[in-house]
């Protein structure tokens, strides 16, 4: 089928800042669209039958020998199967390494004045909570978008985007597999240009 | 097994044991104690995971500890960080030249067969090829935990390193015989680890001992070289403080 907006399953905006979660349904594929440019969508995902399998991002990057994930990219389980794949990828190195933002981990990047800031880990907790599901199975995430190039003596930051504004990437499911989000509300680095903005979730039958 | 240890009091030992190659180990880590991890013939490769011992729902947390040091690679002054903005550990000293891996990640029984081939109990009896994932299992089961407790783990003694940019090339650099990795316990740590091949290594499944020696160490001053490393060490080291206040 293609991918048309009038022939898509779901199609909802989500506010900068936000979490978000879905169940994509094996075959389907899910597109985000960093709208406005060089926003960082912080991403987990879960088995949606058993959540104790997740994303694995060790597995993910040394199977396909790379740290970025882009298109062809298989996302990988703690269990050692395919959960997605990146079918389509309009911005390119999306980053494994960084993880979330956490109040916590404010206090030590930027200054023990962060602490109440809001962050992609408070994002997670809420809805990890909503879900009845554990604390215990948040873990390292993909951070579409989010530009973290690094050099060969390990130094790494966070540097301003490449994403334009309607970059996209599709991803089909290769298990029924909750999406979990948080549209990062981080504003003391340029994972989002300082200025976190919507993102659009776009899902289409196989 | 290594009898003495430089710049180690034999009365400050606590203990002193050898993991033997393809086994699994814990152990709480008490808060100021540490823990020497040094591989005799160079040949050691370990895979650890770690939680704050009172509370394991705070772990090691990989990216946390990437992002904090600006560094996906590690060596002496360097901490190793939990998602709450403390310090689970400190790593006090490194002979090895700076052979960690936060990347790759634990092999599971499926690598190991196709790097290796087969190697079961019933032919081979207690040699038999144990991978990252059945060692991690069980070890944490008899702390009643499980996979949702199976974090992203740090490789003690090889190193990958990211070719042009982002790809994933296992260092051929390996350890000088004798040399160690040494962990200060920034609060009470629970220490897991497993004594298997590097997940990206070929070859014979050939596992070497690495020799764990617990020691009492001289209490945390001001100056402490850790913890003055760099500005955001100084920050997460005050969190662990009002941590304990």
């Amino acid at each position: 089928m293609s991918k048309n907006i009038e022939n898509a399953i779901y199609n909802e905006k989500v506010a900068a800042g936000v979490p978000w979660s879905y169940v994509v349904k094996k075959g389907q594929t899910l597109r985000i669209i960093d709208l406005e440019g060089c926003q960082a969508v912080d991403t987990l995902f879960y088995n949606a039958n058993d959540h104790e399998e997740r994303y694995s991002a060790n597995d993910t990057v040394r199977e396909q020998g790379s740290i970025f994930v882009t298109t062809g990219t298989k996302l990988i389980s703690t269990d050692d199967n395919v959960m997605m794949e990146i079918t389509e990828d309009t911005c390119g190195n999306h980053d494994t390494l960084g993880g979330h933002c956490s109040a916590e981990s404010n206090t030590v990047r930027y200054s023990h004045d962060t602490k109440y800031m809001h962050s992609c880990r408070d994002n997670y907790l809420f809805e990890i909570g909503e879900l009845e599901m554990d604390p215990r199975d948040l873990t390292n995430n993909i951070n579409f978008f989010m530009n973290v190039p690094i050099e060969e003596d390990g130094y790494l930051i966070i540097v301003d985007g490449i994403s334009k504004p309607g970059a996209y990437v599709d991803m089909k499911a290769e298990m029924d597999t909750l999406v979990l989000v948080s549209n990062c509300p981080q504003l003391n680095n340029p994972c989002n240009a300082f200025n976190p903005t919507p993102v659009q979730m776009i899902i289409w039958d196989d | 097994m290594i009898t003495t240890h430089k710049n180690i009091k034999p009365e400050s030992i606590l203990l002193d044991e050898v993991l033997p190659g393809g086994g699994r180990w814990s152990k709480i880590i008490k808060r100021g104690d540490k823990l020497r991890i040094t591989t005799k013939d160079g040949l050691g490769s370990l895979s650890a995971m770690f939680y704050n011992a009172d509370s394991t729902a705070e772990r090691f947390n990989s990216a946390d500890t990437v992002k904090l040091q600006h560094n996906a690679y590690f060596g002496r002054g360097r901490v190793l960080y939990s998602e709450l903005g403390r310090v689970l550990f400190s790593i006090t000293d490194d002979t090895t030249g700076g052979l960690f891996d936060a990347i790759a990640g634990i092999s599971n029984p499926r690598i190991i067969k196709e790097r290796f081939g087969e190697g079961d109990f019933e032919h081979i009896r207690n040699r038999y090829y144990k991978s990252d994932r059945e060692n991690f299992l069980v070890e944490l089961g008899k702390y009643g935990m499980g996979k949702r407790d199976m974090i992203p783990a740090i490789n003690f003694f090889r190193k990958v390193d990211v070719k042009e940019g982002s790809k994933l090339e296992l260092s051929s650099q390996r350890a000088e015989p004798g040399s160690y990795i040494e962990l200060r316990a920034e609060m009470n740590v629970l220490l897991v680890l497993s004594n298997t091949p590097h997940v990206m290594e070929e070859g014979e499944y050939n596992p070497s001992d690495v020799q764990l020696t617990l020691f009492k160490a001289a209490p945390l001053t001001e100056d402490d070289f850790c913890m003055n490393f760099s500005p955001q060490s100084q920050r997460a080291f005050i969190n662990n403080a009002r941590y304990f206040a």
